[in-house]
């Protein structure tokens, strides 16, 4: 048979390993993938994992840029209108029990490692691309009056909202910080740029 | 203690100043005790002395770090400008390529990413964010005082969600996505809603 007609014995194979160390990663962050773990989580010889990948570290960047590309993002509702549309979109990321938290978890340890590994940094910055450029189109929709003012205002907008979003999420995440109180502060910044000038909300 | 006073300060702030240098470069899970010592130029006894374990250097490295956050330190010594301006300024100088403050920022950020497991270290991290909360909210009651600074929500919701925001810049910023004059700009679009016009 044919080795292009069917999914090879080695991509499936890579596949399991990859899927067992996101599994791992999203559980545990990077420090709870070991090579151990995802070689018997995936069902594989240790020599099997390596013939996949070259060490840990090859591993992890692989692992992390498999999980930052499904990033799914949960889109809100379409009959709710704009302005609740992004407060949904945007509170589901603040909170540890969101089915979004698992997700965050994995960008915030990419966020961590790609400090000192560059290779982390493509994946990255298209997931980020997407979170700010989904929250552009829903800040867009939610002022209109914010692009006629300058055509650069959304962006701008959503990508101070997003990075408020992974500040609250990280207090959150590391028990600094409730997630009601979270939500609140979330609230107050969106109502206040919004508005596009002094808040006034109480 | 008469035995830690008589210890010339210089030394453990030496180590200090040293490991945050190596942690800066590799970081909180890849830095090596031996490096900071050498760095120091001193012996590991006296590190040892000083910090008797890993977890101990690391709380003394996020001290360290969190007493020279630029935004807590500027903060009041810009009499001149408006309570605004200071603020702003202050806020400003968190992101800063130089390896000082860079350094100083990476390991604030190590240490907060992700949950802390020593309570020792949670409870520091806790107390250095609550100062920092505060210095923020001083600066924006100074703003409210000369007229710079408008806002009908409360000043510490204010600076608490300042203080957010910063870390969540500065993640991006030490991640090498943005620059430190895009982590501004989009500071600016915040603090921008609480300027008096």
């Amino acid at each position: 048979m044919p080795a292009a007609q069917q999914p090879s014995k080695a991509e499936s194979t890579r596949a399991a390993i990859l899927g067992a160390a996101t599994e791992l990663l999203s559980e545990h962050g990077v420090r709870g993938v070991t090579v151990e773990a995802v070689a018997e989580a995936a069902d594989v010889s240790l020599g099997l994992l390596y013939y996949h990948f070259e060490n840990r570290q090859d591993l992890i960047r692989a692992a992390l840029a498999e999980a930052l590309d499904h990033y799914a993002y949960r889109r809100p509702p379409q009959e709710l209108p704009p302005a609740e549309r992004l407060r949904t979109a945007l509170s589901q990321h603040v909170g540890v029990t969101t089915e979004a938290a698992r997700q965050d978890r994995v960008y915030a340890e990419a966020m961590r490692a790609a400090a000192f590994d560059t290779a982390i940094r493509p994946a990255l910055a298209r997931t980020l691309e997407g979170w700010n450029g989904g929250m552009t189109r829903l800040v867009s929709a939610a002022v209109p009056q914010l692009a006629e003012a300058h055509p650069e205002a959304p962006a701008e907008t959503a990508t101070a909202l997003t990075a408020l979003v992974d500040g609250l999420q990280q207090r959150v995440r590391s028990s600094l910080l409730p997630a009601e109180r979270g939500l609140e502060l979330l609230g107050l910044a969106t109502e206040a740029v919004l508005a596009g000038g002094p808040s006034d909300a109480g | 203690m008469p035995a830690e006073t008589e210890k010339p300060p210089s030394k453990r702030d030496r180590i200090l100043a040293a490991a945050a240098q190596v942690i800066g470069e590799r970081g909180l899970d890849a830095f090596v005790v031996k490096d900071i010592t050498a760095r120091a130029g001193v012996t590991p006894q006296l590190t040892y002395y000083h910090f008797p374990n890993r977890q101990a250097l690391v709380r003394g490295v996020f001290q360290y770090a969190a007493e020279r956050a630029p935004s807590v330190n500027l903060l009041h010594l810009d009499r001149e400008a408006s309570g605004y301006e200071a603020l702003r300024s202050a806020l400003h100088a968190e992101f800063d390529d130089s390896p000082e403050v860079r350094d100083l920022n990476l390991i604030w950020n190590e240490v907060t990413a992700l949950p802390i497991e020593d309570p020792e270290l949670a409870e520091a991290v806790q107390r250095a964010t609550e100062r920092w909360n505060e210095q923020v909210t001083i600066g924006i009651l100074r703003g409210l005082a000369d007229g710079s600074v408008e806002t009908a929500a409360a000043p510490q919701a204010v600076a608490e969600l300042l203080t957010a925001l910063v870390e969540g810049l500065s993640q991006r910023w030490l991640a090498g996505l943005i620059t430190p004059d895009d982590a501004r700009r989009t500071l600016d679009v915040v603090l921008s809603t609480i300027r008096r016009a």
